[in-house]
Parts: C-alpha cells; structure tokens; sequence
C-alpha cells in the first residue's frame, strides 16, 4: 500500500486550495476539541489522583472562607485510630467563584510541609530558603508561570503579601496552582480567626481503612465539640467541590463531539468533491488494471490523509498552547489543569484518523463501484 | 441581472455537496448559538441581578465574595436611623433587609450525605420583598421556622428534578430537615438559584447569632447617587471604622462580577472564533469547487453580454442561500433545544439566553459565512481572459 | 498462439455477441450478434460511422464492458466468467488503452503516469523505474519524464499514454481514436508509433477510428454498422504475404 502513497499524497495536496481549506477546517476544531479535552482530562486526573489522605472539613461548607474548625481539633483526630499523622491547612482564596485566574494560598506549619510534601521537585529555591522566612512562599509551577513569579518577588493577592522562596513542580495534579506560605502569616489577617483552619490533612496509617476512619473522625469530633466537620478521601473532598463546574465541563465535552461532527461532514465533503471530479480518472485507472476496492481504498487513504494532517496540525497547536500557556480552571479553591497530555494527543490524532475513515467510506465506496464506461464519458 | 433562479438550479446540480455543505454549516451556527446563548445567559443573568437602587452593607474585606461576608447584627437598626433621608418607605417601613447568605450542602431529605453546593438566605420575612423587587412568590406560602422558600432554578441548581422540589417536599439544610413552603419567580437573575428561609431559623443552624452578611437597602431613586454614596461611604470610614463595613451598589458588585467573569466569556468568543473561522473554510472549500467547475461557463455568460458584476452577484445568491437556510434550521434548533436550557455554574445557576445579541451574532455569522464563502471563489474565477476560459477544460 | 491441435488460435475470439443497453427503460441494441477474431501480431482498424458500436466492441475487447449475449474471449481467457475484480486483474496483465484524450493524471509527472500500471504488479522499486525508462524511451520522451501533462503538447501527452499502455507489455493493445485531438503532424507521428509497436515489438493492436488514414495504418479494416460487421478486409498495401490470414465474417 506504500507504494501508492506518492499518488494519494499528490492528490490531496495538488489540489491547494480545497486540501488548504479542509485541513484548516479541520485543524481549528480539532484544536477546539483537545482544548475543551484537555479540561476533562484534567479533572479525571484529579479525581483520579492519590487517595491515601483524608481531608476533614466543616460539615455542610465549601468555599474554604466558610469553613472554620478549631485548631485544636487536631489533637481528637490524631487519637482516632488509624490516623498516622494530622496537618492543620489554612486556605485562602482569592476567589471562590469559578475562574481561570485564582490564587489559592495553604497555610502550613513550614517544620512539617517538608514531611507532608516529599514529593516536591524544586525548581528553584529549597526548603530551608522556605522556612527562613515568616512570609516566605513556595510557589506551585503552573502558577508560577502564569503570574510570571520568580525567588526574590514580592507578591500580594487575596489581602495576603509573600516572599517568593522557590517554585516546586509537582506530578500530583492541582498542586502547582498553590502557594504554600507559613500557616500563622495567614492566621494574623483576621483578628477574629487567629485559632481557625480551614481543613486538616489526615495521613493514613492504612488507605484501605479510608472510610471507617473517616467516620470515626466525624463521630469523635460530633460527640465532643460543637462545630461538626465532614471528613472524606481527598478524591471525593475534590469532587464536592468542583460539582458546581460540572455542568459546564459536560457542555464543553457535547461541544467537542459537535466539533468532531463538523470535521467528518468538512472531510466528507472534501473527498466527496475530489470523487466527482475524478469521476473520469477513477475509469481510467480501472481501465488500466485498477480494481474497484482498490480504488476505494485510495480514496479512502486520502481521506484518512487530509483528515490526519488537520487533526495533526490542530492537535500540535493546541498542545504548544497549554504548554507555553498552562491553564486552570478553579472554584472552591480547587484548580483543575488544562492537561493536553501525550496519551489524549495520541487519542485526538486517532480520532482523526477515524473520521478521516468514516467522512470517506461512502464516496470512497461509491468511487470503487462506478461503471467505467459511462464514468469514461 | 442573472435570473434568480439560476443561483437556485446551480445548487441543484451537486445535490450531495449542496447537503453536506448545509449540513456542515446547520452544526456551526449551532454551535455558534450554542456558546454565544452561554456567554449571554451568564451577562444576561449578572446584569439583571443587580438592583440598581439596592446599597448593600457588607464586610470590608469581602467586598468579592459577599457569601464570605460577616457584620455585626446591630449594622441594620443603625442603618435604618442614619439613612433614613435616604431609604425608600413604605408608610413606617423603610425598605431595609438584614440578610444572611450562606453556601451550604443541600440535598434531598432522604439522600443523607450527598447533596450540592446550595445558596441559602435567610431574610426578614417583612422586609425583604420591600427591597428584593424582582422576587415574587408564585406558588404556596411564605416560610415559617423550619421551612424554606426555593427559586425556580433550584432543582437545576442541585441536580434535582423539578419533582424532587415540590411544595411540601423537604430537603436536607445543615443536617436538618427544611419543608418547602413554596417557590418564588426572580427571571433572568441569580436569585432564582437560591433558598430562603427566616434569618433567625438560618442563624441558629449556622450557629451565627450575633451577625448577619449583608444590610440590603433601598434608596430612593430621585436621590442624588453621589451624595447618597457619600454619605455611605462616610458613615463606614469615619463614623463607624470599627464595624470594618463598605458599602457597594449591588448593580456595581455585579459589574465586578462581570469582569471577574471576563477572562471566561473571552474564552467563549475565541471558541465562537474558531468555530466560525472552520465554517468559513467549509464554505470557501464548496464554492471553490462550485466555481471550478464553471469557468467556461462564465466565460460563455460574459461572452453573451452579461457583466461580472452579475455573475459575481449570482454567485453570492448561491452562496447565501444555501448559508441562509443552514442557518434558518441552526437557528430553530437552537431556539428549540438550548434556549432556556439552565446550567449550574458556581454559586449559583442560570439559563443559556437566545436574545436578541445572541441571534444577531449567531446568525449575522452563518450569513457572513456564506458571503466570504463566495468572495475568494468569484475572484479566482474573473482572473482568466475570457478567450482563454472558454477554452478551459 | 496455438490450440490443442498444433494450429494457431486467434488472440480475440468473438461469438455471437450481442451489447443492449437501457436508455429511459427501452433496450437499445448497439452490437447485433456480432462475430469476429483477431490473431496475435494484427493490426485492426475498426472503422463505421457514429452510432456503429465500434467503441463499445473495443471496451469489450478490453475487459471494461460487459456483453449482454455471447462470448468475448481473450488469450483463451472468457471474459464473461471473470468476476468484477479478477477482470480488473486480468486488464492489468493483459490489456494496454489508448484514449482519445490521453487521460493522464495531472497530478503526476509523466514518469509516475507510465509507472501507474506497474504499481499493480509485484515488482521491485528498481524495477519499476527500469521498465518506466524502457517505455518512455521507446515513445521519445525519456527526457521529459520529470514534466507534468500541463507542460506537455497534445502529441506528447499521447506519447506518454502510449508509454502507460505498453509498460507492463500487455498482450493486447487497444486504442480509441488515438490521433482524434492532434493536429495532421502529431497524427502522422503518433501512427508511425502504434506501426512501430506492431511491427517491431509485435504487438497486436485493435484501433477505433474513423480517419481513413489512421486507418491506412492498419493492416486490417473492420467496419461495423448499425452494431453489425459489414465488412473486412486487408487493404492491398498491407497484404504482403506476410500479414496474418485475414478472416471475415458477414453479418447477416
């Protein structure tokens, strides 16, 4: 079949114009439908990250604003069994409300973060230029990058002002659109909240016990205090708070399959116009020897080409956006990432590939079966 | 002049390019439609939220997130002595609520533990339709303690069927059962998103005795706007500094939301954009290959005696018709499937709105789209001498 | 070409072929009960006015029609009993079509049209561009393999049909009015050609036209008409003791 390549090559791009005009069709949807992927792409990561902590929250409470427990609370929920250890986070927002701007800042003991967050890769600064300072800040990559911040800058936002420290990358999604800062910088901002976190981060000794640990948590506290918390897995603490973003995330995933849809009736159409015109040239070739379902399968091969070539061209650009432009949309204080990930690029390029095969199977098909000598004529 | 009906038999000719080309077009303007009735819905829904003879009394530093808002309960009874001149009244009551706004998980009573973000507010039962004009009961009755009242696009707003929230249903508020006593209409705003119950029953089960979030007044609208501010502004930095009140126009706090929301609706129209710039490729890629076939054809009409001028027109009548009628079907379906559609966007919900901007756009598009469709083509095809495009193949 | 007993077989053997085809839902006849046969190393004119069914006995010869009745045999091979796809295979082993209008295709320079047969057959790389040189340089224009047909003349791009339809050395050539869009030079020199490929590589060529001189260059004239043979005979010129038997059948 490689060897007809140089004819089906020749066709699709001798005819400039048309070949231009659908892959550039195809291109600007198929940008559009990795772009509107690449959203749920990132909450599936999200939600599908790790699982071996527990977030305990106010009871009934979303907007981290709204969500006060009592730092000592802390002490109850390291008795619980099964908990390996607690951290007390102070969240502040700068918004709550949907946006793809927020600066979301957690508050921590900076002697303990470096336990908590292992993980992190610094991509400058470390942890004792973090811990140096009352006001310093670690800074998440992708928001880094986004506001353009750098060790040594000052930055304010949300009523809060910081001392960049270093930027750390993170393979946990979500976390490089935070900023880490010392848990009592943040508590000095309201007078009236100086002993209330927003959540606390519980390690597990044992993952599996996840959810009786929970409930024993939630329990204690309710039969001890009077403020009751809501304590879940951390994939499902993510999950409440992004339901309100969920409609609007389906609306883009419907977005993209109309997008798609456009791209198979645009190809469609291509090869439908380049079949009519090559109605005499088909004959020919049958004339020379070429049978019916070999034509078909070059029609088709050039339908799969120009398809490919816009999914390519499409899918390639957007990726080189989000990269340049790492986008995340937040709400409640919780960002999903704009992922264009090589496994969804790889994905987008087949479904190119497959409407490439459906826009052509008729024309193609049609293509194989004319008779050669009213086609001759 | 070319007879009309020229344009119409060319686009005959080649039944299933004209089908696909329409076809193609039908799904962009539709999904021209479909994000443009998105952005106008959210603008829509912002800008007729705000009440723009409603002050709202809020905490300083939550002058963005009212719902994180906290003020001293006695803000509403200083409020009503030291803006008496400019509160509107209604015999002896001044059109002042003391309201208290809570995001909170709420759910159906016999589904414990799950259950949405809802907005609740509690409110002056005597004061708050005083302020809150756009606000109407249209079914059942005013709360009592224990009861709740729910906007029409509650059920949206919680993922519910309109079923599950019927008057005399109960949902689940605060780990309390809450009966619905009725609804209430507030079109085209965020408000019809929320649940309202008595202040005093939301402040027991908040466990917020002593504050409320917002003193929502209403002054009179013959006032001075400036001075009324003034004096707004006056009373909370200089008279009372030490309850850490603003005061803000609630169509203002609105405004901002709407440029909060700027970065979202711009990401909407670069959609719209793209979207539209695909369908112009689809349309220049049909009459290209409408025109290239026609050369000698032209040639042959210019040769009769008919000016470019009129076979260029044609071309465009060819061009626009088949863009109009894609964009008729576009637009029916659009009207029929997506208008008054809701959608559950963060803190609150509202409906994707087909108005007059959203079809001038979606529409002035799918017509654009067959214009510009027709002007490369009809170019290309003028270029050659007529002698010569005879003898085109 | 030789049968069972020793004696030469014919090439083409037609019998009792009749082609109908449907115009508004009548049957229109075009070839009566036709018989003819054509030995290996003839050149045949078929010759009649329009309308005669000459073209249409040609695209049977070819393999690229159907009869409605009787049978079409090539190199001993009935053509009816092909299924679709075994005669597009048979057309690429055995068959070389000259059209009037050459039909190249634009997009491919004239060495890729002449290579367009050989794709067909399992050959290497190296060997299809030898056999693609050898074919081009038989019709003159081994130096313009690079050119596409925009860059060709008329007489040229016939050439390089002739080049496609000689390259994968078909058993049988036909031709449709080859020189019926040159000018009288090109004609004579594209005659001169298809007299080349008969004489010297032996090919056996069937040729539709109806230009007497085209068809001065054949050794045997076949008129058909009304979509019946009429006549056929071996104009004296080329009789010359050497030309195959000639053998007519009068239609009734």
């Amino acid at each position: 079949m490689l060897k007809y390549l140089p004819y089906v090559r020749k066709n699709v791009f001798g005819h400039r114009v048309r070949t231009a005009m659908t892959v550039a069709g195809t291109a600007l949807l198929m940008f559009l439908f990795l772009f509107v992927s690449s959203i749920q792409e990132g909450l599936d990561r999200l939600l599908s990250g790790r699982d071996d902590r527990l977030i305990v929250y106010q009871a009934y409470r979303f907007c981290p604003p709204s969500s006060q427990l009592p730092v000592f609370y802390d002490e109850a929920i390291r008795d619980v069994p099964g908990v390996r250890d607690v951290l007390p986070v102070k969240v502040v927002v700068s918004n709550c409300r949907a946006s793809l701007d927020t600066v979301v800042f957690n508050g921590v003991d900076p002697k303990r973060l470096p336990a908590a967050r292992g993980h992190f890769r610094f991509l400058s600064g470390d942890w004792s230029s973090f811990q140096a300072r009352t006001d310093a800040a670690l800074v998440g990559r992708r928001i880094a990058e986004r506001r353009g911040l750098r060790p040594g800058q000052s930055f304010t936002a949300a009523g809060v002002t910081v001392q960049v420290a270093g930027v750390f990358a993170s393979d946990a999604t979500g976390e490089e659109n935070v900023i880490y800062t010392h848990l009592p910088l943040l508590l000095n901002q309201k007078h009236h909240e100086e002993f209330h976190v927003t959540l606390f981060e519980v390690a597990l000794a044992d993952p599996d016990q996840a959810e009786s640990v929970a409930a024993a948590i939630d329990a204690k506290v309710k039969s001890r205090f009077q403020v009751p918390t809501e304590t879940k897995p951390q994939k499902a603490h993510y999950q409440t708070a992004l339901a309100d973003l969920l409609d609007l995330i389906g609306m883009t995933r419907w977005l993209g399959l109309v997008c798609v849809g456009v791209v198979l009736v645009l190809v469609a159409n291509s090869v439908v116009m380049a079949a009519q015109d090559r109605v005499k040239e088909h004959a020919v070739l049958q004339t020379i020897g070429y049978s019916g379902p070999r034509i078909f399968s070059l029609m088709l091969a050039e339908s799969c080409l120009i398809a490919v070539v816009g999914g390519l061209v499409g899918i390639a650009g957007c990726v080189a956006w989000l990269v340049w432009q790492p986008l995340a949309i937040s709400t409640e204080g919780v960002s999903i990432d704009f992922v264009a990930s090589p496994q969804l690029a790889t994905w987008g390029l087949g479904l190119s590939l497959v409407v490439g095969l459906l826009a052509g199977l008729v024309p193609a098909w049609q293509a194989g079966r004319a008779e050669i000598v009213t086609s001759l004529r | 002049m070319l007879p009309w009906d020229y344009g119409v038999r060319n686009l005959t000719r080649r039944p299933l390019r004209t089908v696909l080309t329409g076809l193609g077009l039908t799904l962009v303007v539709f999904l021209l439609l479909l994000v443009v009735g998105f952005v106008r819905g959210l603008e829509l829904s912002l800008a007729q939220s705000g009440d723009p003879e409603v002050v709202l009394l809020h905490n300083v530093n939550a002058a963005e997130n009212l719902e994180n808002s906290s003020i001293s309960d006695e803000v509403a009874t200083l409020a009503r002595t030291e803006f008496a001149a400019h509160l509107v009244r209604y015999g002896d009551t001044a059109a002042l609520s003391p309201e208290m706004t809570i995001a909170s998980r709420v759910g159906r009573s016999d589904a414990e533990g799950q259950g949405q973000l809802g907005v609740l507010r509690g409110v002056d039962w005597d004061r708050a339709f005083l302020v809150r004009r756009q606000v109407a009961l249209v079914e059942g009755t005013i709360p009592v303690r224990g009861e709740v009242l729910v906007g029409r696009l509650v059920p949206a707003k919680l993922g519910l069927r309109t079923e599950d929230v019927t008057v005399g249903s109960t949902l689940l508020v605060e780990g309390r059962p809450w009966r619905v006593s009725g609804r209430f209409a507030a079109p085209g705003t965020l408000l019809e998103s929320e649940i309202w119950c008595d202040l005093g029953d939301l402040k027991t089960a908040v466990r917020r005795p002593n504050d409320v979030s917002v003193v929502a007044m209403r002054f009179d609208p013959k006032g001075d706007p400036a001075r009324q501010m003034g004096y707004v502004e006056y009373f909370c930095r200089n008279r009372r500094p030490d309850l850490e009140l603003m005061g803000s126009r609630e169509a203002e706090y609105y405004a901002a939301l709407q440029k909060h929301y700027g970065p979202m609706r711009a990401m909407g129209w670069l959609l719209v954009g793209l979207v539209a710039a695909a369908g112009a490729c689809g349309a220049v890629n049909t009459m290209y290959a409408a025109v290239a076939g026609r050369v000698r054809e032209f040639a042959a009409l210019q040769a009769v005696g008919f000016p470019r001028r009129a076979i260029g027109l044609s071309l465009l009548q060819e061009s626009v018709i088949l863009s109009a009628a894609a964009t008729l079907v576009a637009a029916g379906l659009a009207l029929l499937l997506v208008q008054g559609v809701a959608v559950r966007f963060t803190m609150g919900a509202f409906t994707l709105q087909l108005d007059r901007t959203a079809l001038l756009v979606g529409c002035g598009a799918g017509l654009a789209l067959g214009v510009f469709g027709a002007i490369p083509p009809a170019v290309r095809a003028f270029r050659l001498p007529i002698a010569d495009a005879l003898k085109a193949v | 070409m030789k049968n069972a007993e020793g004696l030469s077989m014919p090439l083409v053997e037609i019998e009792n072929l009749t082609k109908s085809y449907r115009k508004g839902g009548q049957e229109v006849p075009v070839l009566r009960d036709l018989a003819l046969s054509v030995d290996a190393g003839e050149f045949v004119a078929l010759m009649g006015p329009s309308g005669s069914g000459k073209t249409t006995l040609l695209n049977l010869i070819a393999g690229i029609d159907r009869p409605t009745a009787g049978v079409v045999r090539v190199a001993g091979q009935d053509l009816g009993k092909l299924s679709r796809n075994r005669l597009a295979a048979w057309r690429a082993n055995h068959v070389g079509y000259i059209f009037q209008l050459y039909n190249l295709i634009p997009v491919l320079s004239a060495f890729e049209n002449v290579e367009l047969p050989l794709l067909l057959l399992p050959l290497s790389r190296a060997e299809r561009r030898k056999r693609v040189q050898v074919a081009l340089d038989a019709v003159g224009l081994l130096d313009r393999h690079d050119h596409y047909p925009r860059q060709l003349s008329g007489g040229q791009e016939q050439r390089v049909a002739i080049a496609r339809a000689i390259v994968a050395d078909p058993t049988l050539l036909v031709a449709d009015e080859p020189t019926g869009d040159l000018d009288a030079d090109t004609a004579g020199q594209t005659l001169l050609l298809l007299k080349r490929l008969n004489k010297e590589m032996g090919k056996t060529l069937v040729m539709v036209t109806h230009d007497p001189k085209a068809a001065s260059a054949a050794r045997r004239l076949v008129r058909l008409e009304k979509g019946r043979l009429v006549d056929d005979v071996v104009p004296l010129a080329s009789a010359n003791g050497h030309s195959p038997r000639a053998r007519a059948t009068i239609g009734e």
